[in-house]
């Protein structure tokens, strides 16, 4: 059972190791993110940065190492708890067929989430910057940019205690960037929400000046500046 | 009226028949489709296999020894898994998949249609709805595989993002296991849509040849579609949840 009042740190990854057919892909990464703190991982494209958050969220087994949620040992709990816990949000912005409205809602179909309290579509849209009167429009013609900020949106609905963010901005155009990149430094600093992202982008740390990361040959081996 | 058989007036009658096709492979040679080798073989390869088979079944409906008719069943079921095995390469070890789907397929409509006094339990009605019952589950574990695997590829991310949003495997799989059975139930819903109308059903043609009452070849023609269904249902259902559990995402 996660206890989200615990003094531990949001998420906390110890000796982590991965392979695919004999080919490390993480070899031994450990590090924290604290509670209500901003991460940013960064590394090159095949440095296994995808690989680390999904088995963070038990998407993928590791082979070794621990992950601690809010201090408790994942593997003590059952994966899907995991993912509403950890919250992960993908590169490529994914929608289902329906309007805005019912990709908010669309999580809430499934058992696991059924206890849950209806989400505040309005507020949710309020919160990523999206117009209230998307609400009722299909999802499918939006720009690549809303899509993303809808599958955010879609994320908080949830009320997870931690955010991943795998490349969150690598398919949208610069104007796009900018305004996911504030969406999601808006809520680490105004929800307090622990978040870890991963780039490849050097530009894209700069400009978010938080503490950073950097996976190499599947090793966290430097710490980056603290702009914090 | 019953027909009476008479075998050199039906070896007249295949000869003749016989003769079309021939006629069709030179034509296919003459005009260089490609397929008078394939179609020679597999015009012969018909002649010789229905040859042996009818001696087999001719040989159990004498018997009448339904230890005989099950395992004709059963070597049906084992060729049909087989074939589906072969279409559905994506799949892991696919006949570990097809067997159980096409099986229970046939086998739970038969022994439903046996247990209500639909279907009599002799040789000469099990053995060729039971064929026919399992060519159609045969093909629709082909199809639903088949769909099945293709809307895991296209949806890989969708499932992906379910499994995020806390969906269960199943639950994040369901859209596609559906999708799976409908469209391999799509032929036969149509067939059925249009019974009598655009098809023209063979079993009952074939009774109607045969001396039948049309009425009884139509009762019958009838019972068979919908055990046809039936068998094609559960094969698909059972084809695609197997497949669900072998499949991973990465």
């Amino acid at each position: 059972m996660i206890d989200p009042a615990s003094p531990a740190a949001a998420l906390e990854v110890t000796h982590l190791a991965k392979s695919f057919d004999g080919e490390a892909i993480l070899r031994d990464v450990s590090f924290s993110v604290g509670r209500g703190e901003l991460l940013v991982l960064r590394g090159e494209s095949g440095t296994g940065k995808s690989v680390l958050l999904k088995c963070i969220t038990r998407l993928i087994e590791p082979d070794a190492g621990t992950v601690r949620i809010f201090g408790t040992d994942s593997t003590t709990l059952d994966g899907v708890e995991v993912r509403r816990r950890v919250l992960l949000v993908g590169q490529v912005p994914t929608l289902f067929e329906g309007t805005v409205r019912e990709n908010l809602e669309y999580p809430f179909s499934f058992k696991s989430n059924q206890h849950l309290p209806p989400p505040d579509s309005l507020s949710l849209l309020a919160m990523v910057g999206l117009s209230a009167d998307l609400l009722g429009r299909n999802a499918a013609p939006l720009s690549v940019g809303q899509q993303q900020r809808l599958c955010i949106a879609r994320a908080l609905a949830l009320d997870p205690g931690i955010l991943l963010f795998d490349e969150p901005t690598a398919a949208l155009d610069p104007a796009a960037k900018g305004v996911v990149e504030e969406t999601i430094l808006r809520l680490n600093r105004e929800q307090g929400r622990a978040i870890l992202m991963v780039t490849h982008n050097v530009e894209q740390v700069r400009r978010m000046g938080v503490r950073t990361l950097t996976l190499t040959q599947g090793m966290v081996t430097e710490t980056g500046g603290d702009a914090g | 009226m019953e027909t009476v058989y008479d075998p050199v007036d039906g070896l007249v009658k295949l000869g003749l028949a016989s003769l079309l096709m021939v006629v069709l492979i030179l034509l296919s040679r003459v005009r260089n489709l490609g397929i008078d080798r394939e179609l020679s073989v597999a015009v012969v390869r018909a002649v010789v296999q229905l040859m042996i088979v009818v001696l087999i079944i001719a040989a159990v409906f004498q018997s009448q020894n339904l230890f005989f008719v099950l395992l004709i069943l059963a070597g049906m079921q084992g060729i049909a898994a087989a074939t589906s095995a072969k279409r559905a390469s994506e799949v892991k070890d696919p006949f570990r998949i097809t067997l159980p789907s096409i099986a229970s397929g046939t086998f739970v409509i038969m022994g439903v249609m046996i247990l209500v006094g639909v279907m009599p339990l002799e040789a000469e009605f099990l053995i060729p709805i039971g064929s026919m019952v399992t060519g159609a589950a045969m093909v629709t574990c082909s199809l639903s595989l088949d769909r099945f695997m293709r809307e895991m590829t296209t949806n890989r991310l969708r499932v992906e993002t379910a499994l995020s949003l806390g969906a269960t495997w199943s639950e994040a799989v369901e859209p596609y296991t559906r999708q799976g059975i409908r469209a391999s139930l799509i032929p036969s819903i149509d067939r059925l849509k249009t019974l009598g109308i655009v098809v023209l059903p063979g079993a009952m043609a074939g009774m109607i040849i045969g001396g039948v009452n049309p009425v009884w070849a139509a009762e019958y023609q009838l019972i068979i579609f919908f055990m046809i269904v039936g068998a094609e249902l559960i094969s698909a259902y059972i084809a695609t949840l197997l497949a669900q559990k072998t499949v991973s995402l990465y």
